[in-house]
């Protein structure tokens, strides 16, 4: 007799569900970051624009410009963190996923069928074993 | 002198991850091996045994000793046309096989015996016996290996299943993993 504890089940599906959450986060962390790269990027061109159009390229040194360097070097790091962060969640995002689509198919041979997909199963209180 | 011991030690022999990594390094091996073991051929002699069989297995399918024997007769001009696309190949491969069956069988021994060349082989008896012992330590170790991430999570440490961890073994009660 072949018994399974769909609590396990349920477990192994939150952590799969917190793992995706967290990998939206991490994400839209990083789309936050990208756009402000882009807004600091805009703005250097811009600063760039008016000395070429001042004539105040040649020789001379802009602490405006050289700030604005420093700040997209530093946004441009925590974009690549944040975008190898979002990697890393994902993956292990994919890897619950594909133990939490495993365990269900496996239930669902035993002819379990786990909470969620069957409002019947309710019956069970969460637990079920099988034969 | 015990308890200043048990305070260094202890941590680190009961480390759980540092336990279950080194569980799934065995699981690594033990599926590469199983890997290694389900490639290993037949003894030449049993696959030259089967080649054999599977030659006459084909030419009883297609009917060819009946077709072949009666050629020339009333019946076999009836059998003929019955000859269509499907058995179009087990009638060109029937005819082969007719010509020289024997000669093949030979040919086809000569040919593994000279690929295998002193390589591992194994019986399919043989076979089946050494791939469910190395399944059984696999389930052994599997098992092993969700009883200690249980034990870690009752004690807030979370080590995340591996996503191939059999569903048997992470769905099962406690007392079946004893």
């Amino acid at each position: 007799m072949t018994q399974i504890d769909i609590s396990r089940l349920a477990q192994i599906t939150a952590t799969s569900a917190r793992l995706k959450a967290q990998r939206s986060g991490l994400w839209d962390l990083y789309h936050e970051t990208a756009e402000e790269l882009r807004a600091a990027m805009r703005a250097r061109s811009t600063r760039e624009s008016t000395m070429r159009f001042n004539y105040d390229m040649d020789g001379i040194s802009d602490a405006q410009l050289e700030r604005l360097d420093a700040r997209i070097a530093a946004i441009r790091t925590k974009a690549q963190q944040q975008e190898a962060d979002a990697r890393a969640a994902g993956e292990a995002f994919a890897d619950a996923f594909r133990l939490e689509t495993a365990c269900r198919e496996y239930a669902k041979r035993l002819g379990i069928v786990p909470l969620g997909e069957d409002p019947l199963q309710t019956a069970f209180g969460g637990v079920a074993r099988s034969s | 002198m015990k308890k200043l011991f048990e305070k260094i030690v202890s941590p680190l022999a009961s480390d759980p991850r540092a336990e279950v990594d080194a569980i799934r390094r065995r699981i690594e091996l033990l599926a590469r091996e199983r890997e290694h073991t389900d490639a290993m051929p037949l003894p030449p002699a049993e696959a030259e045994d089967q080649f054999a069989a599977f030659l006459d297995a084909n030419l009883d399918r297609a009917g060819l000793v009946d077709l072949v024997g009666n050629f020339g007769s009333d019946r076999g001009a009836h059998a003929w046309p019955s000859v269509n696309a499907a058995n179009g190949h087990a009638l060109v491969f029937g005819l082969l096989v007719l010509i020289g069956r024997d000669q093949l069988v030979a040919e086809y021994g000569k040919i593994i015996r000279d690929a295998y060349d002193g390589r591992q082989s194994a019986s399919v008896e043989e076979k089946r016996e050494m791939l469910s012992r190395l399944d059984e330590e696999a389930d052994r170790l599997s098992r092993q290996e969700e009883a200690i991430i249980r034990s870690a999570e009752t004690r807030g440490i979370t080590i995340p299943r591996r996503p191939d961890a059999p569903p048997a073994v992470v769905l099962a009660y406690d007392e079946a993993l004893k």
